[in-house]
């Protein structure tokens, strides 16, 4: 094996490590399926006897 | 105002054997309460201190009152009596109403506003009396900083233990945010008082020489990053929505940039310590990670301003949205000039200048000040049954001047400190110094007035909102809102 362990192989696979992570997040956040989820959760501060404010509580 | 966007089912009140239990707004009204009143002291003594700049004869030869003594004062009071009071208030505001669960422990909740208060009364007692540990924000000596760890633990166990309560699935991005800045304050706050007392007012930090230097800044990085920045966000990403009346622009935009800024955040700290025996490769990191945070600082406040997109008329008459607007104007400035300042040839010319308190101003009462007096604004008249404040006209005089006050104040102190930068370093031809240190003071002069002036005007408009508050509640009976049950949809 020619590829000696070394500190830069070392930080070179944590980048990517960290790049693969931070791609997979978006990927996740991004998917379709999510979306109902996210929906909901959106809404959540919204869920409120006096979101609107003119309404008489 | 906007039209109601949840069908009525989304809020039905809980069936008959829990229809009693309420949220516990006792503990939110009263940090609500202290954010005023230590927004006001804490910004008194910042008005105080500035005004020693342009005559310094006002420390009237007593040591109490010297501003190396007073300068701490006033940054631990706006930070975290001001700052922190608004966090608790909001956050215990936030977190039962968007898990639809009663706050854990009132025992407890109790306890951590009442600690907190006497972390802030220590503090306001030891710094001018000269007790410090001389940390920058984190002067407070053991026996307040043991005291602060209780307070925090107790804190982290009241939120976690309503997020565990909580009865729907999901957990809000705000309690994300949340979450994220109470628990990195508790690390941070631990590791970097790490010290061997040797008397109730005095001890010495376990660390030394550029390990205390870097220890110091990652954790006072961090208290920017994760107090004045993730913890107001937390607000944000409540208050935005409730005020506009509709759900944050992009979800998800809002979980990628959490992730990012809480992972990236934490290696910025060597930015503070640029040109110091700090090792090089350690600044140039804290140099290229401060500027990768520009991305998810921005998608902070774009997902805030998207969020108002839309919204826009309502600026003539909601003066809420004026200071969110603003606040998250002031966040997207700050977070490009933070990043802008890091890169070693800018800090070359603007560390150790007024540029950085310029700055560190414009984040501070233009973001975190101004986000707080919009949530104070928005949650007050609902803690005490109210439709709205007292005034808006108030409210829309408390905008405008403090408005004019932050660009007056941070506008200054930019052309003071690039000034002072460019006078330092100024050399003749046979390689001395062109100016003498007094000659650049001499010079900041004028400016130290303006600032003055901008600080004097900022602290007015507290007054107002003070006033305003008094005769929003005086004569109210305080209501703690019921716990409703969540929309049928989860």
């Amino acid at each position: 094996m020619n590829i000696e362990l070394n500190m830069g192989l070392v930080r070179g696979l944590l980048t990517l490590i960290l790049f693969l992570a931070f791609m997979t997040l978006w990927a996740w956040a991004w998917n379709k399926n999510r979306q109902p989820d996210f929906d909901r959760m959106a809404n959540l501060p919204l869920e409120d006897q006096d979101s609107n404010p003119e309404q008489p509580r | 105002m906007s039209a109601n966007v949840l069908p009525a089912s989304a809020a039905i009140p809980v069936a008959d054997t829990e229809a009693r239990a309420t949220y516990n707004d006792k503990v939110v009204r009263q940090f609500a309460i202290m954010t005023v009143v230590w927004g006001i002291v804490g910004m008194a003594v910042g008005a105080f201190i500035a005004a020693q700049l342009l005559w310094p004869a006002l420390n009237f030869d007593i040591p109490w009152l010297t501003y190396s003594r007073l300068r701490p004062l006033h940054t631990n009071a706006v930070i975290f009596a001001f700052g922190g009071s608004a966090l608790f208030a909001t956050s215990y505001y936030i977190v039962q109403r968007t898990c639809h669960a009663r706050l854990f422990c009132d025992r407890l909740a109790s306890f951590t506003f009442w600690g907190w208060q006497a972390v802030i009364v220590a503090a306001a007692i030891t710094l001018p009396l000269g007790i410090t540990q001389s940390k920058e924000y984190a002067e407070l000596e053991w026996p307040i900083d043991l005291l602060i760890a209780i307070v925090w633990v107790s804190y982290g166990v009241v939120f976690f233990g309503t997020i565990v309560k909580r009865k729907v699935k999901h957990i809000y991005v705000a309690n994300w945010f949340f979450a994220a800045y109470i628990i990195t304050i508790a690390v941070l706050h631990i590791v970097n008082n790490i010290a061997i007392p040797v008397s109730p007012t005095k001890s010495y930090i376990v660390y030394s020489g550029v390990v205390d230097a870097m220890v110091q800044w990652w954790y006072g990085h961090n208290a920017v990053g994760f107090f004045l920045t993730a913890g107001f966000l937390g607000m944000m990403y409540y208050v935005v929505p409730k005020q506009v009346g509709k759900p944050i622009y992009s979800y998800r935009l809002s979980i990628v940039h959490f992730w990012a800024l809480i992972s990236i955040y934490m290696w910025a700290g060597p930015h503070h310590l640029h040109y110091t025996s700090l090792p090089d490769w350690a600044q140039s990191l804290g140099m290229v990670f401060s500027l990768i945070l520009l991305a998810p600082s921005w998608g902070g406040m774009i997902n805030g301003l998207m969020t108002m997109s839309g919204a826009w008329h309502r600026l003539r008459t909601d003066p809420i949205m004026k200071f969110l607007v603003v606040s998250l104007s002031f966040y997207g400035m700050s977070t490009f000039e933070g990043p802008m300042m890091s890169i070693k040839t800018v800090n070359a010319l603007s560390h150790y200048t007024d540029w950085t308190i310029g700055h560190v101003h414009s984040g501070a009462l233009g973001w975190v000040a101004f986000i707080s007096i919009a949530a104070m604004y928005q949650m007050i008249p609902r803690l005490f049954g109210k439709q709205q404040m007292w005034s808006s006209k108030l409210m829309d005089a408390h905008f405008w001047i403090a408005t004019i006050g932050i660009v007056l104040y941070v506008t200054s102190m930019w052309i003071a400190g690039v000034m002072q930068g460019l006078m330092w370093r100024a050399v003749n031809a046979d390689g001395t110094l062109t100016y003498t240190f007094v000659e650049a003071l001499k010079a900041t002069y004028p400016y130290y007035a303006v600032r003055l002036l901008g600080g004097l005007m900022f602290l007015s408009g507290m007054f107002l909102m003070a006033y305003n508050v008094w005769r929003t509640v005086r004569d109210t009976q305080p209501v703690d809102a019921p716990v409703l049950a969540p929309a049928t949809s989860h």
